[in-house]
Protein backbone atom coordinates (compact mmCIF):
# COMPACT_ATOMS: atom_id res chain seq x y z
CA UNK A 1 0.00 0.00 0.00
CA UNK A 2 1.45 3.38 -0.85
CA UNK A 3 1.89 5.93 1.67
CA UNK A 4 -0.58 8.53 0.54
CA UNK A 5 -2.96 5.39 0.26
CA UNK A 6 -1.91 4.46 4.07
CA UNK A 7 -2.39 8.44 5.45
CA UNK A 8 -5.72 8.28 3.75
CA UNK A 9 -6.93 5.07 5.39
CA UNK A 10 -6.18 6.16 8.86
CA UNK A 11 -7.02 9.63 8.71
CA UNK A 12 -10.71 8.21 7.41
CA UNK A 13 -10.55 5.72 10.35
CA UNK A 14 -9.71 8.92 12.90
CA UNK A 15 -12.58 10.71 11.20
CA UNK A 16 -14.72 7.72 11.76
CA UNK A 17 -14.13 7.37 15.26
CA UNK A 18 -14.33 10.83 16.04
CA UNK A 19 -17.76 10.82 14.40
CA UNK A 20 -19.09 7.95 16.10
CA UNK A 21 -18.05 9.07 19.57
CA UNK A 22 -19.63 12.80 18.97
CA UNK A 23 -22.79 10.73 17.67
CA UNK A 24 -22.62 8.70 21.05
CA UNK A 25 -22.04 11.73 23.04
CA UNK A 26 -25.07 13.51 21.38
CA UNK A 27 -27.45 10.69 21.78
CA UNK A 28 -26.86 10.30 25.63
CA UNK A 29 -27.34 14.17 25.96
CA UNK A 30 -30.38 13.88 23.72
CA UNK A 31 -32.32 11.24 25.46
CA UNK A 32 -32.13 13.30 29.00
CA UNK A 33 -34.88 15.80 29.20
CA UNK A 34 -34.32 19.40 29.98
CA UNK A 35 -37.33 20.43 31.24
CA UNK A 36 -35.61 22.71 34.16
CA UNK A 37 -33.50 24.58 31.82
CA UNK A 38 -36.93 25.36 29.72
CA UNK A 39 -38.55 26.07 33.08
CA UNK A 40 -35.29 28.30 33.78
CA UNK A 41 -35.04 30.31 31.29
CA UNK A 42 -39.05 31.23 31.07
CA UNK A 43 -39.21 29.56 27.38
CA UNK A 44 -42.26 26.88 28.16
CA UNK A 45 -44.76 29.01 26.41
CA UNK A 46 -42.65 29.58 23.36
CA UNK A 47 -42.29 27.01 20.40
CA UNK A 48 -38.31 26.22 21.35
CA UNK A 49 -34.80 27.21 23.35
CA UNK A 50 -31.89 28.05 21.84
CA UNK A 51 -28.90 28.16 24.28
CA UNK A 52 -25.95 29.79 22.44
CA UNK A 53 -23.12 28.92 23.86
CA UNK A 54 -20.33 31.46 22.89
CA UNK A 55 -16.81 33.13 25.07
CA UNK A 56 -15.77 36.76 25.09
CA UNK A 57 -12.78 36.28 22.68
CA UNK A 58 -14.73 34.35 20.55
CA UNK A 59 -15.37 36.20 16.88
CA UNK A 60 -16.82 33.63 15.00
CA UNK A 61 -19.39 33.88 17.91
CA UNK A 62 -19.76 37.58 17.41
CA UNK A 63 -19.38 37.47 13.57
CA UNK A 64 -21.67 34.29 12.15
CA UNK A 65 -23.91 33.02 14.71
CA UNK A 66 -24.60 36.03 16.86
CA UNK A 67 -26.31 37.74 12.69
CA UNK A 68 -28.04 33.87 12.40
CA UNK A 69 -29.78 34.35 15.90
CA UNK A 70 -30.58 37.52 15.53
CA UNK A 71 -32.32 36.70 12.06
CA UNK A 72 -33.73 33.96 13.81
CA UNK A 73 -35.07 36.44 16.42
CA UNK A 74 -36.85 38.92 13.97
CA UNK A 75 -38.12 36.09 12.11
CA UNK A 76 -40.22 34.09 14.93
CA UNK A 77 -40.50 36.51 17.38
CA UNK A 78 -42.36 34.94 19.96
CA UNK A 79 -42.01 30.99 18.83
CA UNK A 80 -38.38 31.10 19.97
CA UNK A 81 -36.68 32.23 22.93
CA UNK A 82 -33.02 32.46 22.66
CA UNK A 83 -30.46 32.75 25.58
CA UNK A 84 -26.91 34.00 25.44
CA UNK A 85 -24.05 31.24 27.82
CA UNK A 86 -20.71 31.93 28.47
CA UNK A 87 -19.59 28.52 27.42
CA UNK A 88 -15.80 29.36 30.22
CA UNK A 89 -18.25 30.76 33.09
CA UNK A 90 -21.03 27.85 32.98
CA UNK A 91 -19.10 24.73 33.00
CA UNK A 92 -22.27 22.64 34.01
CA UNK A 93 -24.20 23.48 31.09
CA UNK A 94 -21.15 23.17 29.03
CA UNK A 95 -20.47 19.25 30.65
CA UNK A 96 -24.50 18.81 30.64
CA UNK A 97 -24.57 19.27 26.87
CA UNK A 98 -21.18 17.90 25.60
CA UNK A 99 -20.17 21.45 24.56
CA UNK A 100 -17.17 20.90 22.68
CA UNK A 101 -16.36 24.24 20.90
CA UNK A 102 -17.64 27.89 20.36
CA UNK A 103 -20.08 29.08 19.08
CA UNK A 104 -22.13 26.05 19.82
CA UNK A 105 -25.76 26.04 19.79
CA UNK A 106 -28.79 24.18 21.79
CA UNK A 107 -31.92 23.43 20.58
CA UNK A 108 -34.64 22.66 23.44
CA UNK A 109 -38.54 21.96 22.43
CA UNK A 110 -41.10 23.08 25.18
CA UNK A 111 -41.45 19.93 26.59
CA UNK A 112 -37.72 19.52 27.59
CA UNK A 113 -36.65 17.13 24.96
CA UNK A 114 -33.10 18.44 23.56
CA UNK A 115 -33.90 18.75 19.70
CA UNK A 116 -30.33 19.61 18.15
CA UNK A 117 -26.59 20.07 19.54
CA UNK A 118 -24.36 21.76 16.95
CA UNK A 119 -21.00 22.04 17.08
CA UNK A 120 -19.95 25.19 15.54
CA UNK A 121 -21.80 27.86 13.92
CA UNK A 122 -25.31 26.89 12.58
CA UNK A 123 -27.14 29.47 9.89
CA UNK A 124 -30.89 30.84 11.35
CA UNK A 125 -32.12 28.09 8.57
CA UNK A 126 -31.01 25.27 10.11
CA UNK A 127 -32.00 26.13 13.44
CA UNK A 128 -35.60 27.33 11.96
CA UNK A 129 -35.74 23.45 10.86
CA UNK A 130 -33.93 21.56 14.41
CA UNK A 131 -36.34 24.14 15.84
CA UNK A 132 -39.24 23.26 13.90
CA UNK A 133 -40.21 26.53 13.21
CA UNK A 134 -39.87 26.28 9.01
CA UNK A 135 -43.36 27.85 7.92
CA UNK A 136 -45.09 28.86 10.75
CA UNK A 137 -44.49 32.46 10.41
CA UNK A 138 -42.79 35.03 11.99
CA UNK A 139 -42.68 36.45 15.71
CA UNK A 140 -39.58 35.59 18.82
CA UNK A 141 -37.61 38.14 21.25
CA UNK A 142 -34.37 37.29 23.24
CA UNK A 143 -33.71 37.04 26.57
CA UNK A 144 -31.24 39.42 27.87
CA UNK A 145 -27.80 37.41 28.67
CA UNK B 1 -11.72 43.66 18.27
CA UNK B 2 -10.24 46.84 16.60
CA UNK B 3 -13.28 49.09 15.22
CA UNK B 4 -12.75 49.23 11.14
CA UNK B 5 -11.42 45.41 10.52
CA UNK B 6 -13.25 43.33 7.90
CA UNK B 7 -12.88 40.15 6.70
CA UNK B 8 -14.18 38.54 3.58
CA UNK B 9 -15.89 34.91 4.76
CA UNK B 10 -15.86 34.13 1.10
CA UNK B 11 -12.27 34.38 0.72
CA UNK B 12 -11.33 32.17 3.37
CA UNK B 13 -13.80 29.42 2.64
CA UNK B 14 -12.23 29.99 -0.71
CA UNK B 15 -8.78 29.66 0.63
CA UNK B 16 -9.45 26.81 3.01
CA UNK B 17 -11.15 24.86 -0.82
CA UNK B 18 -7.72 25.40 -2.74
CA UNK B 19 -5.95 23.70 0.52
CA UNK B 20 -8.04 20.72 0.71
CA UNK B 21 -8.36 20.35 -2.96
CA UNK B 22 -4.10 21.17 -3.20
CA UNK B 23 -3.42 18.30 -0.64
CA UNK B 24 -5.71 15.51 -2.69
CA UNK B 25 -4.38 16.33 -5.93
CA UNK B 26 -0.76 16.26 -3.90
CA UNK B 27 -1.65 12.73 -2.51
CA UNK B 28 -2.71 11.33 -5.78
CA UNK B 29 -0.27 12.70 -7.99
CA UNK B 30 2.26 11.34 -5.00
CA UNK B 31 4.17 14.67 -4.78
CA UNK B 32 5.71 15.89 -2.43
CA UNK B 33 6.87 18.98 -3.32
CA UNK B 34 3.09 20.05 -3.59
CA UNK B 35 3.15 20.05 0.28
CA UNK B 36 6.17 21.63 0.13
CA UNK B 37 4.83 24.68 -2.53
CA UNK B 38 1.81 24.50 0.07
CA UNK B 39 3.08 25.35 3.54
CA UNK B 40 5.63 28.13 1.72
CA UNK B 41 2.20 29.65 0.16
CA UNK B 42 0.23 29.46 3.76
CA UNK B 43 3.27 30.83 5.72
CA UNK B 44 3.32 33.70 3.20
CA UNK B 45 -0.34 34.21 3.36
CA UNK B 46 -0.22 34.06 7.20
CA UNK B 47 2.54 36.47 7.54
CA UNK B 48 1.90 38.71 4.97
CA UNK B 49 -1.73 38.47 3.61
CA UNK B 50 -1.47 41.08 0.51
CA UNK B 51 1.24 38.78 -0.59
CA UNK B 52 -1.07 35.55 -0.65
CA UNK B 53 -1.38 33.07 -3.55
CA UNK B 54 -5.06 31.96 -1.95
CA UNK B 55 -5.92 35.89 -2.17
CA UNK B 56 -4.49 36.47 -5.91
CA UNK B 57 -6.36 33.33 -7.13
CA UNK B 58 -9.32 34.60 -5.69
CA UNK B 59 -9.15 38.15 -6.49
CA UNK B 60 -7.92 37.29 -10.32
CA UNK B 61 -9.79 34.32 -10.82
CA UNK B 62 -12.80 33.53 -8.32
CA UNK B 63 -14.71 36.54 -8.49
CA UNK B 64 -14.02 37.66 -12.26
CA UNK B 65 -15.57 33.91 -13.10
CA UNK B 66 -18.24 35.08 -10.57
CA UNK B 67 -17.13 31.17 -8.84
CA UNK B 68 -17.43 33.44 -5.71
CA UNK B 69 -18.91 36.04 -4.28
CA UNK B 70 -17.21 38.33 -1.71
CA UNK B 71 -19.12 38.94 1.89
CA UNK B 72 -17.58 41.04 3.63
CA UNK B 73 -17.86 41.18 7.17
CA UNK B 74 -16.73 42.91 10.46
CA UNK B 75 -14.37 40.71 12.19
CA UNK B 76 -10.77 40.83 12.92
CA UNK B 77 -8.19 38.63 10.25
CA UNK B 78 -6.13 38.29 13.20
CA UNK B 79 -7.35 34.99 14.38
CA UNK B 80 -7.54 33.95 11.12
CA UNK B 81 -3.65 34.58 10.34
CA UNK B 82 -3.38 32.66 13.50
CA UNK B 83 -5.15 29.68 12.25
CA UNK B 84 -3.55 29.52 8.76
CA UNK B 85 -0.28 29.89 10.40
CA UNK B 86 -0.70 27.12 12.46
CA UNK B 87 -1.86 25.37 9.02
CA UNK B 88 1.39 26.09 7.82
CA UNK B 89 3.43 24.69 11.01
CA UNK B 90 1.63 21.29 10.68
CA UNK B 91 1.94 21.31 6.49
CA UNK B 92 5.69 22.15 7.33
CA UNK B 93 5.99 19.53 9.72
CA UNK B 94 4.38 16.84 7.60
CA UNK B 95 6.75 18.40 4.37
CA UNK B 96 10.06 17.52 6.58
CA UNK B 97 8.21 14.18 7.32
CA UNK B 98 7.61 13.30 3.79
CA UNK B 99 11.19 14.03 3.01
CA UNK B 100 12.80 12.32 5.00
CA UNK B 101 11.22 9.14 4.50
CA UNK B 102 8.37 9.17 6.88
CA UNK B 103 5.64 8.90 4.27
CA UNK B 104 2.73 7.74 6.29
CA UNK B 105 3.18 10.64 8.86
CA UNK B 106 3.84 13.40 6.34
CA UNK B 107 0.94 12.23 4.07
CA UNK B 108 -1.60 11.93 7.91
CA UNK B 109 -0.33 15.43 8.84
CA UNK B 110 -1.41 16.84 5.08
CA UNK B 111 -4.77 14.93 5.53
CA UNK B 112 -5.40 16.43 8.73
CA UNK B 113 -4.93 20.33 7.66
CA UNK B 114 -7.28 19.10 4.41
CA UNK B 115 -10.23 17.21 6.65
CA UNK B 116 -10.12 20.54 9.04
CA UNK B 117 -10.41 22.65 6.19
CA UNK B 118 -13.00 20.97 4.87
CA UNK B 119 -14.90 20.75 8.38
CA UNK B 120 -14.66 24.38 8.54
CA UNK B 121 -16.16 25.33 4.61
CA UNK B 122 -18.80 22.41 4.72
CA UNK B 123 -19.76 22.22 8.62
CA UNK B 124 -19.20 25.53 10.09
CA UNK B 125 -16.50 23.59 12.57
CA UNK B 126 -13.40 26.30 13.29
CA UNK B 127 -10.28 24.28 14.37
CA UNK B 128 -8.77 27.28 15.67
CA UNK B 129 -12.20 28.01 17.80
CA UNK B 130 -12.08 24.72 19.52
CA UNK B 131 -8.29 24.78 20.60
CA UNK B 132 -8.95 28.43 21.75
CA UNK B 133 -11.75 26.96 23.86
CA UNK B 134 -10.29 23.66 24.86
CA UNK B 135 -7.41 25.41 26.46
CA UNK B 136 -9.94 28.26 27.92
CA UNK B 137 -11.75 26.09 29.69
CA UNK B 138 -8.71 24.31 31.33
CA UNK B 139 -6.82 27.68 32.64
CA UNK B 140 -3.94 27.37 29.80
CA UNK B 141 -5.05 30.54 27.86
CA UNK B 142 -5.13 34.20 30.53
CA UNK B 143 -8.73 35.15 30.07
CA UNK B 144 -9.56 38.79 28.47
CA UNK B 145 -10.72 41.33 31.42
CA UNK B 146 -14.82 41.28 30.94
CA UNK B 147 -15.36 44.43 28.49
CA UNK B 148 -12.19 44.86 27.46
Amino acid sequence: MSAPVAALVIVLAAVGVVWLWLKWRRRRVMRARAQDVVETFGAAQAGALILSFSAPDCAPCKMIQRPALDALARQYPGRVVVRDVDALAYEALVERFGILTVPSTVVIGPDGGVRAINHGAATAERLAAQAGLNGQGSASHRMPA
Amino acid sequence: MAQGLTVDQTAIKFAQLVIAVWVVVAGALQAPWLIAFLTAALATSAASPTRSLFRLLYHRVAVPLRLARPRIIPDDPAPHRFAQGVGAAVLAASTLALFVGASTLGWVLAGLVAVLALLNVTAGFCAGCFVYYQLSRRGWLPRRPEGA
